[in-house]
């Protein structure tokens, strides 16, 4: 019982998670698309690239 | 019954069987984490998936069947030779890549279509710019936004569960990737079949059968979600298993992390009008959350061939569609 009862609380506090990670998020990528579609366009690709470079120097090996 | 209403009757069966095909092409895309993780089985997926396809038609908008319906090409070019050859570029194309198993967009072979058609019968002039220029972006910012927000939540679950048995992990993780694999058949439902209802719509609108307002009606609505998840039921293995399976990996807490990020960029392009291709955006919330256990451990090989068959999706498809109406305009 208390095993199942951990089961359902860690599903709602993942689901609460990823409400808080995504919707802040998808808020930034909307206030950049209303300064402009360039402006949204060159954001996310040089943050996407600055991430793969990130990730990619520190998951060597891992 | 006068032969420009048969016409109109058949190329909208047409368009029905594009969403058909979007389905048997693209959603299986919505099912391929969970089939890899073994979550459902892929018979149970696949309904699973339509079943969300077909409930995105209530309470979602049209925003996107607009941007197709009036802001890619000039309406006043439109007819029903058109709308065909445009059709025709997508299927056609769409039929090859599901050949090979290539993961491309049935979007973007649409709008390549109607793009192909319109400098077909109207010249550059026909084409409105702002619009495509709008689709263009979004092809590398909708894998973009999928792979950066699959990282961001892939990063706060590492840090969640890093006290939680991997065992009770697993189970949380195989209940929650049922609820972000709906979500994500909601966003494939709602921002593709409103692609086929924009096509059908503006085809009504311009033969006179849709009143002086463009505007989506109800029965177009149901009977592109109807389509696109009886294309789900029927739907293609082989992409599934190029996506679930070859990019890289995947455990329960990735493909829900990559589904749930997908989604969010897929409703929230939807919400904004933005015609996006769902089979991109999966693809960059799978990438992220390989690059993020190992950078190598994406087989980034398959990533590339699979880049360049996006590249080729809007010229060939509007190639086709431009040689169709060529054809066409003989008769």
């Amino acid at each position: 019982m208390g095993e199942i009862l951990r089961g359902v609380g860690l599903s709602v506090l993942t689901a609460a998670l990823a409400a808080a990670v995504l919707v802040p998020t998808f808020v930034v990528v909307k206030v950049l698309m209303d300064l402009g579609l360039e402006v949204l366009l060159a954001a996310v690709v040089a943050f996407g690239l600055l991430l793969a470079y990130v990730l990619r120097r520190e998951t060597v090996g891992g | 019954m006068d032969a420009d209403l048969i016409l109109v009757i058949f190329i909208v069966a047409v368009a029905l069987l594009f969403d058909f095909v979007n389905g048997f092409h693209d959603a299986a895309n919505s099912v391929a984490t969970v089939v890899s993780t073994r979550v459902l089985s892929p018979g149970l997926a696949v309904l699973w998936a339509a079943f969300f396809n077909f409930v995105a038609a209530f309470g979602l908008g049209v925003h996107v069947a607009n941007t197709i319906g009036n802001g890619i090409i000039d309406t006043g070019v439109v007819d029903e030779k058109l709308i065909l050859s445009a059709l025709i570029g997508a299927i056609v194309w769409d039929i090859i890549t599901w050949r090979y198993g290539l993961p491309t967009s049935s979007s973007h072979a649409l709008i390549g279509g109607l793009v192909g058609a319109a400098i077909a019968s109207g010249g550059a002039d026909a084409v409105i710019r702002g619009g495509v220029q709008k689709v263009g972006a979004f092809i590398v910012i909708s894998p973009m936004l999928g792979f950066i927000a699959a990282i961001f939540l892939s990063l706060a679950i590492l840090n969640l569960y890093q006290r939680v048995a991997p065992s009770t992990a697993q189970g949380v993780f195989r209940r929650l990737q049922l609820l972000s694999a709906a979500a994500y058949s909601l966003g494939h439902g709602t921002n593709d079949a409103q692609k086929t209802m924009g096509v059908i719509a503006v085809l009504l609108f311009t033969t006179g059968h849709l009143g002086g307002e463009f505007h989506v009606p109800i029965w177009v609505i149901l009977s592109a979600h109807a389509a696109i998840a009886l294309g789900t039921v029927f739907g293609g293995w082989r992409i599934v298993r190029t996506m679930g399976m070859r990019i890289t990996k995947l455990e329960p807490q990735d493909g829900f992390a990559a589904e749930a990020a997908s989604a969010a960029a897929i409703l929230f392009a939807s919400q904004v009008g933005i015609p996006v291709s769902t089979t991109h955006t999966i693809a960059g919330g799978i990438v992220g959350v390989g690059s993020i256990k190992r950078f190598s451990a994406v087989r980034w090989g398959v990533a590339y061939n699979i880049v360049l068959a996006w590249i080729l999706t809007i010229p060939v498809s509007g190639l086709i569609a431009w040689i169709t109406f060529q054809i066409a305009k003989e008769f």
